[in-house]
């Protein structure tokens, strides 16, 4: 045992490199794999502790009355509420860097909600201080000035306290945790930064929002923490209404004075999941779980069989020590054991190094990448010890068989056998010779490269594999970048065709409609109010959250949203019809002809026969007919949503601001902006891909560095042999890379094929909620992967040239050893 | 001039601290279609002298010419064309490449100059006109050292170089392969350059060279060669 320990120690030291290759490629799987999937669990355990400590809001109530203390000391009241806290939300123009102005959002400090995450500085003292949005400002800022523009209309003027506000502090903020900081009326129509300000910094007298609590344990994105919104948002909305109603006219009756254009308190809540950067986050951090779902089969493989050609050489470098072994009387299992020693200390070695090494780093650049988009907090490490154990057992058993297989045919050869040299491969003809017309028109060293293909199967084998695998990822790679890029486009120019959504305050009345047009100045082509909301499908046990939306007319959504099924037009639902979007219906099997029951947040039923299923890429949409809802409910649905389409050639943003300036208009969702977001999300998107790549393509440099070593290594007499004979140096390459190229050529063919399969599966795997993926695979996928393999052939049989070029002639003259 | 001509051709391996030297100072000459047998102990320098006489190593100091040709100035390219196309090598272990047939072996070698003898015949010449097709495992030793002269003679070389050609034989397929080397290299007009540790070989060349410590110890020419399988030991 001692004695096998120490020839396998010894083996190490000899063939360093090659025991790395073993290492490395172990290291690299086994790394690659844990970290990638360790990166949404690490994601979202930072995210949600950064929630748990700076307490965001579960619920945002606001009113065209505003509120007062004793109505957040009243909802606080309320069962299931932890807390309920006032707080001021304004904006306003400010001077920029350059003199203009830009929009800057003003906050009130809050303690028990949405609690600032101070970076640099302190915080404010006194009401003429603030806190600086962190995404602009750094550390150099404290003591500058935030100045209020005087090109504000006055009354906004005369809700600051002050016209400067300095920093004394950079905060990020959990309201704000995507890069974007959200739409205005004002100026541009894009907020530019948050500022955060004492309440004392602003003049008003009343609270613009609330935010609300709720009392629970329950985790960020899980099913239970869903269903208490659902739960909580009814019974809360009831008790607002009335008891704001109440209190509205003892307001009123004591005097209180109305804002222009208020003819009754009207009360909206809005959830943390319309909160940009909670709403896209567990979405855009799926990816990273899906792709590390696939990609360890390949490394499994790979590894393995670098373990046995490293093996398999360095048994056939042994060959006479381990006759001279068995003949002192070693057993055949104490010399295994040698091989089993020196193939477990690499798997071991590189499933050690790989678990530290890719649990530290990937989630780290895969965080650093996101946070070009979500930036908040620390990363929290989530480790996950079960994986990496299971991967190491895995790992070294496999390896340590391998190493058995390599060894079998000499331990079961006599000592006497292992003593002799062995005899050299003898030439083998290939079915090719038959074809004579072409064989006769190869030259001696094209038909020596065309029989070694054959003559070295397991090279033949690691080589297709290895290659095919390096092309498939790549294929897969980039198919995956194409299929997510795709649609973006196929969501907004081919079924969303609505430039805005814009939500009411009060259902839509006849002259809004009519208002809206005017105010955008032509700036609207189309403009239709629908019923938008938020139900529950119910298909056994799986509960799913769906928009459903119903219009007035068969034809109100002509031009607004395109019902289609691949090329197929689809008719808008009659009176108990409903149209469902392809990831429902996949999700939850559901096909055309089937009944389906949709419950509201009181538990209304609502039952429709499925009569399309539309093409639909982000969100879960359920169409109905607006006499579906009348029949069943018995009442006409609150028209509270508008979708409407730009005139070509208008300026959206402008129009957009004068939209939310209408009287009864709440949010305007701009459609360009959302897939600015999509597409800001897909270029972190692009890294994680290459990032894909280039592990792949470490992984087959080292598969086809160890091959074509070994492979030299095995023909060294050769090799020096046509070099005496006088092949020139191209002549030298050709004849030992040409197999290179000639595998290379194979597993490409095999790879291409393997890439489109591996894509499909992978895509499967990402499975994302709200994220419908169309397969694509762009050709420029196809062509960039077969370039970058024959690229990374061509650079290891660069490289290797040079070890031809040291090989020296007088080899051919040595005698054998 | 003659056709080949060593002079003070020094060769030192410096592998320090130590620098041995392998040749010091060699002198001699071959004649045109001479058989000439390099005789030597074991280190005294005859794989040296025959690797820098094939081109495929450089010498310290000295110069070798061949033909009129300074091949002791030529740089790795030149040496290269001039193995290519001037010299055949026969090695100890033939060396034939195990992937492909005996005539394949023999092409390989005649696709790499202009006017190269048909590769059949050649080996119709050895003896193997009915091997053609077997790969070397296929074939003995004498065999294979047969198909390995037949690659060497098949470029129409000036030179032919053997490194102990009988070394891996018995006594009689050594004397056969001797005397296809005697018989070849005199039709074709050769000249052949064969080292040996055995001495019963001097015999049959024209001139012999015995070194000592890399050093010519002496020279001697034969009138009368013997036929090579006439020799004894
Ligand atoms: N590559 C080398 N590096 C260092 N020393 C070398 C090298 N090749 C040969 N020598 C030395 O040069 C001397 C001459 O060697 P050479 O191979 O020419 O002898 P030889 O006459 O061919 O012997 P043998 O009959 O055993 O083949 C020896 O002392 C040898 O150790
Ligand atoms: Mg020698």
């Amino acid at each position: 045992m001692v004695a096998m320990l120490k020839l396998a120690l010894r083996d190490i030291k000899a063939g360093f490199g090659r025991w790395m290759s073993i290492f490395i490629i172990t290291a690299l799987g086994m790394g690659f794999m844990v970290g990638l999937s360790e990166c949404q669990p690490s994601m979202l355990r930072s995210y949600g502790e950064y929630l748990e400590k700076t307490a965001l809001f579960d619920w945002r109530a606001i009113s065209n009355v505003g509120f007062d203390e004793n109505d957040a000391e009243e909802i606080a009241s309320v069962r299931g509420i932890r807390a309920c806290e006032g707080a001021i939300q304004l904006d306003a123009l400010c001077i920029g860097d350059g003199g203009s102005d830009e929009v800057m959002r003003f906050h009130s400090l809050t303690e028990n909600v949405n609690r600032v995450h101070l970076l640099y500085g302190r915080m404010p003292a006194s009401p003429d201080e603030c806190l600086a949005d962190s995404k602009r400002y750094g550390e150099a800022d404290l003591g500058s000035k935030v100045r209020i523009s005087e090109s504000n209309e006055p009354e906004r003027l005369d809700n600051f306290l002050r016209r400067e506000y300095t920093v004394v502090g950079v905060c990020e903020s959990p309201i704000y945790i995507h890069w974007e900081r959200g739409n205005t009326s004002l100026g541009s129509g894009t907020v530019r930064n948050f500022i955060f300000i004492p309440r004392e910094g602003f003049k008003l007298e009343r609270f613009t929002e609330l935010y609300i609590k709720l009392e629970t344990e329950a985790e960020i994105y899980s099913e239970s923490y869903d269903r208490i919104l659902r739960i909580t948002e009814r019974r809360f909305r009831d008790y607002a209404d009335t008891m704001l109603r109440e209190k509205f006219d003892e307001y009123v009756a004591s005097g209180g004075e109305v804002p222009e254009g208020v003819d009754g308190p009207e009360f909206y809540l809005m959830s943390r999941k319309q909160n940009l950067g909670y709403a896209g986050f567990e979405n855009d951090t799926g990816i990273v779980t899906g792709v590390a779902k696939v990609f360890p089969v390949f490394f499994f493989l790979v590894a393995a069989l670098v373990a046995i050609t490293t093996v398999t050489r360095l048994v056939e470098e042994q060959r006479t020590e381990l006759g001279i072994l068995m003949a002192t009387g070693y057993s055949g299992a104490a010399i295994a054991l040698r091989f089993l020693i020196y193939t477990a200390l690499a798997s071991l070695g590189g499933c050690i190094t790989g678990f530290i090494a890719g649990s530290a780093a990937v989630p780290w650049i895969i965080w650093k990448v996101y946070s070009m988009v979500y930036k908040f907090g620390e990363l929290r490490y989530s480790v996950d010890w079960t994986l990496g154990g299971a991967v190491t057992a895995v790992y070294v058993l496999m390896s340590c068989a391998a190493s058995l297989w390599a060894v079998r045919s000499s331990l079961l050869a006599t000592p006497a056998e292992l003593l002799l040299p062995k005899p050299p491969k003898s030439g083998k003809r290939v079915a090719l010779e038959r074809a004579a017309w072409l064989w006769n028109r190869l030259d001696p060293s094209k038909r020596a490269s065309v029989r070694n293909l054959f003559l070295y199967k397991q090279r033949l084998f690691m080589m297709v594999l290895g290659i095919s695998g390096c092309v498939a990822l790549m294929v897969a790679g980039g198919g995956i970048s194409d299929t997510i890029r795709g649609i973006a486009g196929e969501q907004f120019e081919k079924v969303s065709l609505y430039q805005y959504v814009i939500t009411l305050t009060k259902p839509v009345d006849g002259s809004l409609i009519a208002e809206l047009k005017a105010a955008a100045g032509g700036g609207l082509m189309l403009c239709e109010p629908v019923y938008e909301g938020a139900m529950e499908i119910e298909v056994g046990e799986t509960v799913k959250s769906v928009t459903v939306v119903a219009a007035e007319r068969e034809d109100s959504l002509d031009g607004l949203v395109d019902f289609h099924s691949g090329s197929r037009k689809l008719m808008s639902p009659k009176k108990g019809e409903a149209l469902i979007c392809a990831k429902l219906a996949e999700s939850l099997s559901i096909s055309i002809g089937d009944t389906i029951t949709l419950f509201d947040g009181d538990r209304n039923a609502l039952t429709v026969r499925v009569s399309g299923i539309f093409d639909n890429y982000f969100f879960n949409y359920i169409f109905i007919s607006e006499s579906t809802l009348k029949d069943q409910w018995g009442e006409a649905p609150e028209m509270k949503t508008i979708y409407a389409r730009e005139t070509p050639g208008s300026d959206i943003h402008a129009v957009a601001a004068k939209l939310l300036d209408c009287g009864g208009v709440l949010t305007v969702t701009v459609s360009d902006d959302v897939r600015g977001r999509v597409d800001s999300m897909l270029r972190s998107m692009d890294y994680i891909v290459w990032f894909t790549i280039i592990c792949s393509a470490a992984l087959s440099f080292t598969v086809l560095y160890n091959l074509t070593n070994i492979n030299i290594l095995e023909r060294i007499r050769e090799i020096a042999t046509v070099k005496v004979l006088g092949f020139r140096k191209n002549e030298t390459n050709a004849f030992v890379f040409a197999e290179n190229l000639a595998l290379t050529a194979l597993g490409t063919l095999f790879g291409l094929p393997l890439g489109t399969v591996l894509h499909s599966t992978v895509i499967d795997k990402i499975n994302i909620d709200l994220i419908h993926f169309d397969l694509y695979i762009a050709p420029k996928s196809y062509i960039s992967a077969v370039f970058f393999t024959f690229l990374f052939v061509i650079a290891v049989d660069a490289f290797m040239a040079l070890r031809l070029e040291k090989i020296h002639m007088a080899e051919a003259l040595k005698s054998k050893e | 001039m003659a056709f080949v001509e060593f002079r003070d051709v020094k060769k030192v391996y410096d592998m320090s601290p130590v620098r041995i030297e392998a040749l010091s100072g060699v002198n001699f000459v071959i004649e045109k279609g001479e058989i000439c047998v390099i005789v030597g102990a074991s280190g005294a320098g005859k794989t040296t002298l025959l690797n820098i006489l094939g081109g495929m190593d450089f010498l310290t100091s000295g110069s070798v010419t061949l033909d009129g040709k300074r091949i002791s100035d030529y740089d790795k390219r030149s040496l290269t064309e001039y193995r290519r196309l001037d010299v055949g090598f026969v090695f100890q272990f033939y060396n034939l490449i195990p992937n492909l047939t005996a005539v394949e072996n023999v092409e390989i070698a005649a696709r790499l100059c202009r006017e190269p003898m048909d590769s059949h015949t050649v080996l119709q010449k050895v003896g193997l006109g009915d091997r053609c097709d077997n790969f070397p495992a296929q074939l003995s030793g004498g065999e294979q050292q047969r198909v390995a002269i037949a690659r060497a003679i098949v470029k129409r070389p000036k030179l032919i170089l053997c490194d102990e050609p009988t070394g891996a034989l018995d006594y009689n397929t050594g004397k056969t392969v001797l005397q296809f080397l005697q018989d070849t290299a005199k039709r074709e007009g050769m000249t052949a350059v064969i080292i040996t540790h055995n001495t019963a070989i001097t015999a049959m060349a024209d001139r012999v060279i015995s070194l000592r410590s890399g050093k010519v110890d002496r020279v001697t020419l034969n009138e009368k060669p013997a036929r090579a399988d006439e020799l004894e030991w």
